[in-house]
Parts: structure tokens; sequence; C-alpha cells
């Protein structure tokens, strides 16, 4: 009889802290990059460390810039969920960006509490919308969604340019961005002293286990995940698979956009055409990092979130270049997706006994 | 002596055992040999594993136990590189050439040979010259100007041929060649393949035709269910239906714990009507093709695959678009209706694809378990599902189904072949269904997990439930069913009501497409 039941133990280990040994790894290479260009690692990676986590407000801004990352990631877990591979995730954030400005803008005379939420809400249709042209071609006629929506990033991020330099152009400004939002629509900010805002706060307590729930303990979350293993059980188990795709496309749309409104009503105070240092991008090895599981993408993206931050620091102080950040993240997208393919494959490759 | 049977055998192959992943067993404990100079019919019905073992033997799969000699050599062969360096060649069934490249590109796509090999620039007319006397020389003339997409599929086909003889291949491998020919061009081709072991070439020569099989094969190797059940050394010697009854398997009909059951046979739980279904390539498969399933029995469909089985099934689950026909279930018409509709009706459906349709391998046991049910009570309520009602159930199917996991929220992908069957049975079975749709259903499995098989399949049958097998195992369908419908080229072309009465060679004809006469019926 074809039976055994698995192989070694420690390869299902491995798979299962796999993603700290991939953070190891980057970290160790890093530090070797470190060490050519003639510093010493050691100090280099104190500094990093000191910048990510090394007092309270090196924290409250690690948190800061963990939180658009977060809710990105959060929305491409949803999608890679479902394996609706959403690279869209930056032109979603300027969508949703520049519409929660517009919306701000026109909001000077409601309350707080009703602007700030419909701003958010406005800025996360924004991003669902964008994402629905790549969703239905997708669905529709099986168009990749990966090549769409890579384009329609390009599409977003000049349209919020000409935006920015034509119609919505502050008056008064030498740069082409919008006047400051009103103040009322500026999110509270929850710790007196610290930037730490209500849009990280809501986004850590809120929304992370609302997207763990939905992933894991909704039937809509089930669906996604059973289109994600394989498209062709989803269909023979009697589910939508075309309006899934739309769903998942949809929603992580959102969370780009929502991401957008973030930065827009709890960082920059207006809209700018350089809104995002590439949190879209960033979202995605984040996503893949914390295993598109809710838990894992909010300590994968404070990690990146202090990771950018540090690097400042590590610059400043050890007079490594900033960019460090963004090659640990490319090294992190490799390692993660590479070795997890071939872990997979090992626990597939089994050896089966016979008779 | 060694010496000898180096020169008279050039493959040798013994105990070749290939497991795939998921525990199927295709190929167990194969010995198989093929001498200087003769065509070896390799014979078999689809799923026999003869496409495995030639793929074992150029290199293309490695065998999980087995060893293999080549001319005297042992080889382990690590690609089909190392095969063709043995002179090994294989034409698969579907064809690897490119379309837009000419006849002469596609043939020197492997090097080039002789003086030309020296030289850096390509010179395609020197070149073009040297394939077209070659081709000829080998009694196969072609074109070598004409582009691949050009050809008819016969051409193409040659054009394979002469790539492996332009590498020198002197072992030829054909898998399933004359399923695309004409009648003209299967004449054409055997023609060719008598030249080319005169040449003191080798031929193995797979097919599912067993005609074809006698009349150009020196030896006959018979396969079936990944088993050599027969080697024939003087095909001349054997008649067809003795061939046809090694080739379908030895028939032993005992009757399982069948209950005599009474129940209204007057309305049936599905009709199918003038049945009319498209491939995946657009050409028909099912054929005007009608069948009747009543409540308790179990209606066998019995016939080689690939003759619009799997077209059918899809039709019928809403898997699939009817082109034409009426499908009704429990007199609901449901031509064309969702999957979900289908299921909701109280159809189940065993697939006969148990990895890539039948479970979601990254999904728990337990997950998977539940999958057809998720958003239905108590599993899940409004729109949340109930982790405890799910866990419960899961255990309780494991128990009584006697899957064998590491844990209920353990990934499918850890389980073996049989315990994903079982475990798709346990999902479908749970349903409370009045249709069962079983495809293929023990193919691969074990005789103990066969035997409990048909034994859930008996035990609903006989609480009223009405069963459609599809089985390539005659075995199988005669053991189980109550009533046999044979499918050909994609219309039931006979239907016996009482299983007993069979006659099993005229089975054979009926499923292989030889009409009484003997004669294959014209496509």
């Amino acid at each position: 009889m074809a039976t055994s039941l698995g192989y070694s133990k420690k390869v299902r280990i491995i798979y299962t802290i796999y993603p700290i040994i991939s953070v190891i790894m980057a970290l160790a290479i890093l530090s070797l990059v470190i060490y050519l260009i003639g510093v010493d690692p050691a100090k280099a990676l104190y500094y990093l460390y000191f910048g990510m986590l090394g007092n309270y407000n090196y924290v409250s801004e690690t948190l800061i810039r963990a939180t658009p990352i977060l809710l990105v990631s959060l929305g491409l877990a949803i999608a890679f969920s479902a394996k609706v591979w959403n690279i869209g995730a930056e032109g979603q954030l300027y969508m949703g960006g520049l519409i929660a400005a517009m919306v701000a803008l026109n909001s000077s005379n409601l309350p707080s509490a009703i602007a700030i939420p419909l701003i958010w809400l406005a800025a996360g249709i924004a991003g669902a919308l964008w994402a629905f042209i790549p969703a239905i071609l997708k669905a529709k006629y099986e168009i990749n969604e990966i090549f769409t929506t890579i384009m329609m990033n390009y599409i977003a991020i000049y349209f919020t340019s000409y935006m920015l330099h034509g119609p919505l152009r502050d008056p008064m400004s030498h740069f082409p961005e919008t006047p400051t939002i009103p103040e009322n629509t500026w999110l509270p900010r929850i710790i007196p002293g610290y930037r730490f805002h209500a849009g990280a706060l809501f986004s850590l307590v809120v929304l992370v286990p609302l997207v763990y729930i939905l992933l894991s303990r909704s039937t809509l979350g089930f669906k996604l995940r059973l289109i994600g293993s394989s498209r062709e059980t989803a269909r023979y188990c009697g589910i939508d698979v075309e309006k899934g795709i739309v769903y998942a496309m949809l929603l992580s749309g959102f969370f780009a956009g929502l991401a957008g409104a973030n930065e827009v009503t709890g960082v920059v105070f207006k809209m700018r055409p350089e809104i995002s240092p590439g949190y879209g991008f960033t979202g995605i090895a984040v996503a893949l990092l914390g295993r598109l599981n809710a838990i894992g993408v909010a300590l994968a993206s404070i990690f990146m979130g202090g990771l950018i931050n540090g690097s400042y620091t590590m610059h400043r102080m050890a007079k490594v270049p900033v960019g460090v950040a963004y090659f640990v993240q490319g090294l992190l997208i490799i390692l993660v997706v590479v070795g997890e393919y071939i872990l997979r494959r090992v626990m597939l490759e089994r050896k089966v006994k016979v008779e | 002596m060694v010496v000898k049977n180096k020169d008279d055998y050039v493959v040798v192959m013994k105990g070749i055992t290939k497991v795939y992943p998921g525990g199927v067993v295709a190929n167990y404990n194969i010995d198989f040999d093929l001498k200087r100079g003769e065509i070896h019919g390799l014979l078999g019905e689809n799923g026999a594993g003869k496409t495995t073992l030639m793929k074992i033997l150029a290199g293309c799969l490695t065998p999980d136990k087995g060893e293999i000699y080549v001319k005297g050599e042992k080889v382990k062969f690590k690609s089909p590189i190392d095969a063709v360096k043995k002179g090994i060649g294989m034409v698969h069934q579907h064809f690897t050439l490119i379309p837009s490249f000419t006849v002469a590109e596609n043939i020197i796509l492997g090097g080039i040979g002789g003086e030309e090999a020296k030289k850096i620039k390509l010179d395609m007319e020197l070149i073009e010259k040297e394939i077209a006397e070659f081709s000829t020389k080998h009694g196969l003339p072609i074109n070598p100007r004409a582009k691949i997409e050009e050809l008819p599929v016969g051409l193409r086909q040659r054009v394979e041929i002469l790539r492996l003889l332009y590498r020198k291949a002197d072992i030829l491998i054909l898998d399933e060649p004359t399923s695309v020919l004409t009648p003209l061009e299967v004449k054409e081709l055997f023609e060719a393949l008598k030249r080319i072991v005169k040449e003191g070439k080798s031929v193995i020569f797979v097919t599912h035709k067993l005609d074809e099989a006698l009349s150009i094969s020196d030896r006959i190797t018979v396969l079936r269910r990944g088993k050599v059940v027969a080697r024939i050394d003087n095909p001349k010697s054997i008649s067809k239906e003795k061939l046809a009854e090694l080739i379908v398997g030895k028939k032993i009909v005992f009757k399982s714990a069948k209950a005599e059951v009474t129940i209204d046979k007057t309305v049936p739980v599905l009709n199918v009507e003038n049945l009319r279904v498209l491939d995946d390539r657009g050409a028909p498969a099912v054929r005007g093709l009608s069948l009747t399933l009543y409540p308790g029995e179990i209606l066998g469909i019995a016939g080689v695959e690939g003759n619009g089985q799997r077209e059918l099934v899809e039709a019928l689950t809403g898997l699939r678009k009817v082109a034409e026909g009426k499908i009704v279930i429990l007199s609901e018409d449901v031509t064309n209706k969702t999957p979900k509709h289908v299921i909701n009706l109280g159809v189940s459906y065993i697939p006969e694809d148990r990895i890539g349709r039948g479970v979601a391998l990254d999904l728990s046991v337990a997950e998977n378990l539940i999958a057809k049910v998720h958003d239905k009570e108590p599993f899940s309520k409004r729109g949340l599902l109930n982790i405890k009602s799910i866990y419960s159930f899961a255990k309780k199917a494991v128990e009584k189904f006697n899957i064998m996991v590491p844990s209920i929220k353990a990934p499918v992908m850890y389980l073996s072949g049989g315990n994903i069957q079982k475990l798709i049975l346990a999902r479908e079975l749970s349903l409370n269904p009045k249709v069962i749709i079983a495809e293929q259903p023990t193919a691969g499995l074990d005789v103990a997990a066969t035997e409990f098989i048909h034994k859930l399949l008996v035990d609903f049958r006989n609480k009223g439930c009405g069963i459609l097998l599809i089985s390539a195992d005659i075995d199988e369908i005669l053991k189980l069913s109550d009533r046999v419908a044979v499918i050909y080229e994609g219309k039931i072309v006979k239907v016996y009501d009482q299983v007993e009465k069979i006659d099993l060679i005229e089975l054979s004809k009926h499923m292989l497409g030889v009409t009484s006469k003997g004669e294959t019926v014209e496509r």
C-alpha cells in the first residue's frame, strides 16, 4: 500500500520557521556587503537596530513607517491567498491618496469623527475601483493580472502627477502639491510628544484582527484560499471562481487605497507626487514574508518599517548607503520565494513505499 | 554467453517500478527487453503504464526501482540527453517540433553531424540538400524547406522520426504513433518502420490498438494496470480475441454484497438525451449520447479511456458546457447549470483527477472535508466559519472512513494517494447524495483500499442511490454494475441489462470499436 504519513519532521519545522531563517540570511548577506564596503558590520547593525527600536521615539516612528506598508500588505495577503497577483498596490495607493486629499479639502465643515472615516472610505473605494479594471480583465478574459496591474501603476502615478501640476495644485506652493488639508481631517495623535497617530493604532488593533478573521474564519476567506490552492478544485466544489478573483482584487485595492489615505491624513497632510517611496512594492515582500497571515504580516511590516528608518540612522552614523533597506527587501523576496518553493518541492516529493 | 546477450538484446529493463507523487503506482516490477532489429509492440489500455515505462527508457523520468541495460551496459539516465547519447530516441504523443521553423531547422536542432559541425556559419542550403538525400535514403522523403506549421500531421511525425535517425538513434520509441494518422499514412509508416529495422535498428511501438500491434510487431508485451500480463514471442500464434482479453483483464465476475432492493425504477435519477459536448480543443467528444440511470442501481460505463468519458462527466457536473442535448437530474433540467446547482441537487462526484480536482493540497484535511458545504449550517453562520463543528465533523469522518492523517489540521499534501481518495469519498458521501458519479474510483489503489471503496459504493446503491461508474477497469465494472453501457467515440454503443449474461469477448470488441466481423469501425 502506498502509505506513509510523511517525510521527515525536520523539513516541516524548517518550513514553519523559514521566514525567520530568511530574515537572518538576508541580514547575514547584508553584513557581508557592509564589510566589503569597509564598514564594521557589528557597528552598522547596531545603528540599524537603534534606528528601528532604540528609544520610544524611534519605536513610534517605526510604527508610523510600518502603517502604510501594513495596510498594503494586509490587502495583498487577501489577494495572494487566492493567488491573484496584484502588483498594482502602488497605483491603488496613489489613487487612494489623491481621492483622500480631494475629499479632505472639501470637508473643512465636517466634524473630525465624520470627516476622517469618510476620507478613508472614499480612498479605499478609489483604490478598489482602480483594481477593478485588472480584476475584470482577469476574471472575464483571463488576461494576466501581473502585467495589467504593473501598467496601471504608471497610469495612476502619472495621472496623480498631472492632477498635482494642474487642477489640484496649491497656487501658493512652489511644488506640485495640494494645499494642506484642513486640521479637522488630520488623524489625531495618540501619545503626546510622539507622532504615533490614530491611523497606525486603528490598523494594528482593528484591521489586523479583521483581516485575520476574514482569511481564516470567514466563508469568503475560505473560498479565496480554496481558489488559491487550486482553481480547478474550487470550481469543482461549486465556487464561483471569477467572482472570487474580483473580490480578492477589490479588497486588496481597498486596503492599498487606505494606505494612501493614511499618508495624506496622518503623515504628510497633503497629496504629493512622491507620497509613497514604493510602499506598494514593499508590501509584496512583506505579504510573502508574513506568509499571508495577518499577524505575520503585521510583524513583517513593523520589521520592514524599522528597516527603512534604521537604514537612515545607519547611514548617518556608519556611512552605509540608505539603499540597504531596499537591498534587504529584494533579498527577502528572493530568499522567501525561492526557499519556500524548494521546501515545498522537498515536501511533495516524499518517498512512497510500494507494497 | 553474456557476450551473446549483449548483441542480441539492445535494451533490458529489470524490475522497473515507478510511483508518482500521490501514490499512484504507474509501473510495478516491470521486465522488458528489446532485441536488435525487431519491432516490439507495447500494448495496453490508456493508463496501463506504457508511456511511463517508455519515458523511463528515454530518460524523461527516473524509476524508483529497477535496472536498465542498454547494449549490455548498465545505465542511469539523468535526462533525455543521456538517453540520446546511448542511441535512444522517442517520438512523444505530443510532438516537440517548433512550428515556425523549417523541416531542416527542426532536424538539426539537436546538433549537426559531419563536416558541417566544424563550421561556424550555418550553410542551410547544403544542410537542406543533405537532409533531402538522407530522408529519401530512409524511405521517408520530405521537403526540408517546408515550415512545420504548413505540414499535415503525418509529415510532422515523419520529421520527428527523421530527427531521431539524424541523431543516429538506433533504438526508436514511438508512443501511440498512429493515433493521429489516416489509414494510408499508417501504411506508409509501417513500411518505413520495417525498412528501419532491416538496417539493424530497433523499434518499440507503443499502442492500445491491437490490430496494429498484431500486424507490425515481431514480439508483443502486454501491460495492464502497471504490470506485465503477457509476453508474446510469436504474434501470429495468438487470436485477436485472446489478445483483447489480455489487454482488458481476466474477468472473474463475483457477486458482492448487493442486496436485492425494490425501488421504484420508473423515475430515473439521471436522464441524458442526445448529448453533444466538445473537448478542450473544440472537437466533438460526446456525440449524441443518451443514457438513463435509475435509483438503486450502479450503471457501469465501460470503455477505453478517451472516448468522451471525461467530457460526459464534466457536462453532467456542470463543469463543461453542453453544446447540444439535455441533462435531467431528479426531474430537473440541469443542462448548462452551474456546478453549485448540481451539487445542491444531491449529486456527488468522485473525480478521476484526485490531486488536481479532488482536493486542495494546501488546505487542511478538515477544510477539504467541508469544502462543498462550508457555507451551510452548522459549518458556518452569517459568513463566519464554525471551527468547532468543522473539526468535530472532520474527526468523525476521518474515523468513519478510516483515513490515515497526521492530524485533521494537516495540509492534504501530506496524505498518500489512497488516503486522499478516502478523504474525497468521505466528503462526497457525507453530502447524502441521490446520484453519485464515480470516475475511476480505484485507479492506482491497492487491494484493501479498492475493496473499501467498492463496499461503500454498493452500500449507497443499496440505500437507493443511483451510481454512474466510469472505469477503464473491466473487472471493476463487472463486479459492481447492475447494468453496463459501453461508450465508444462519444456514444453509447451497447447496453447490457444483465451483467451475468455479458459475453466478454463481445464486450471487448465493442469497447475497442471492433465489429462482429472483426473489422475496425471507421472513425
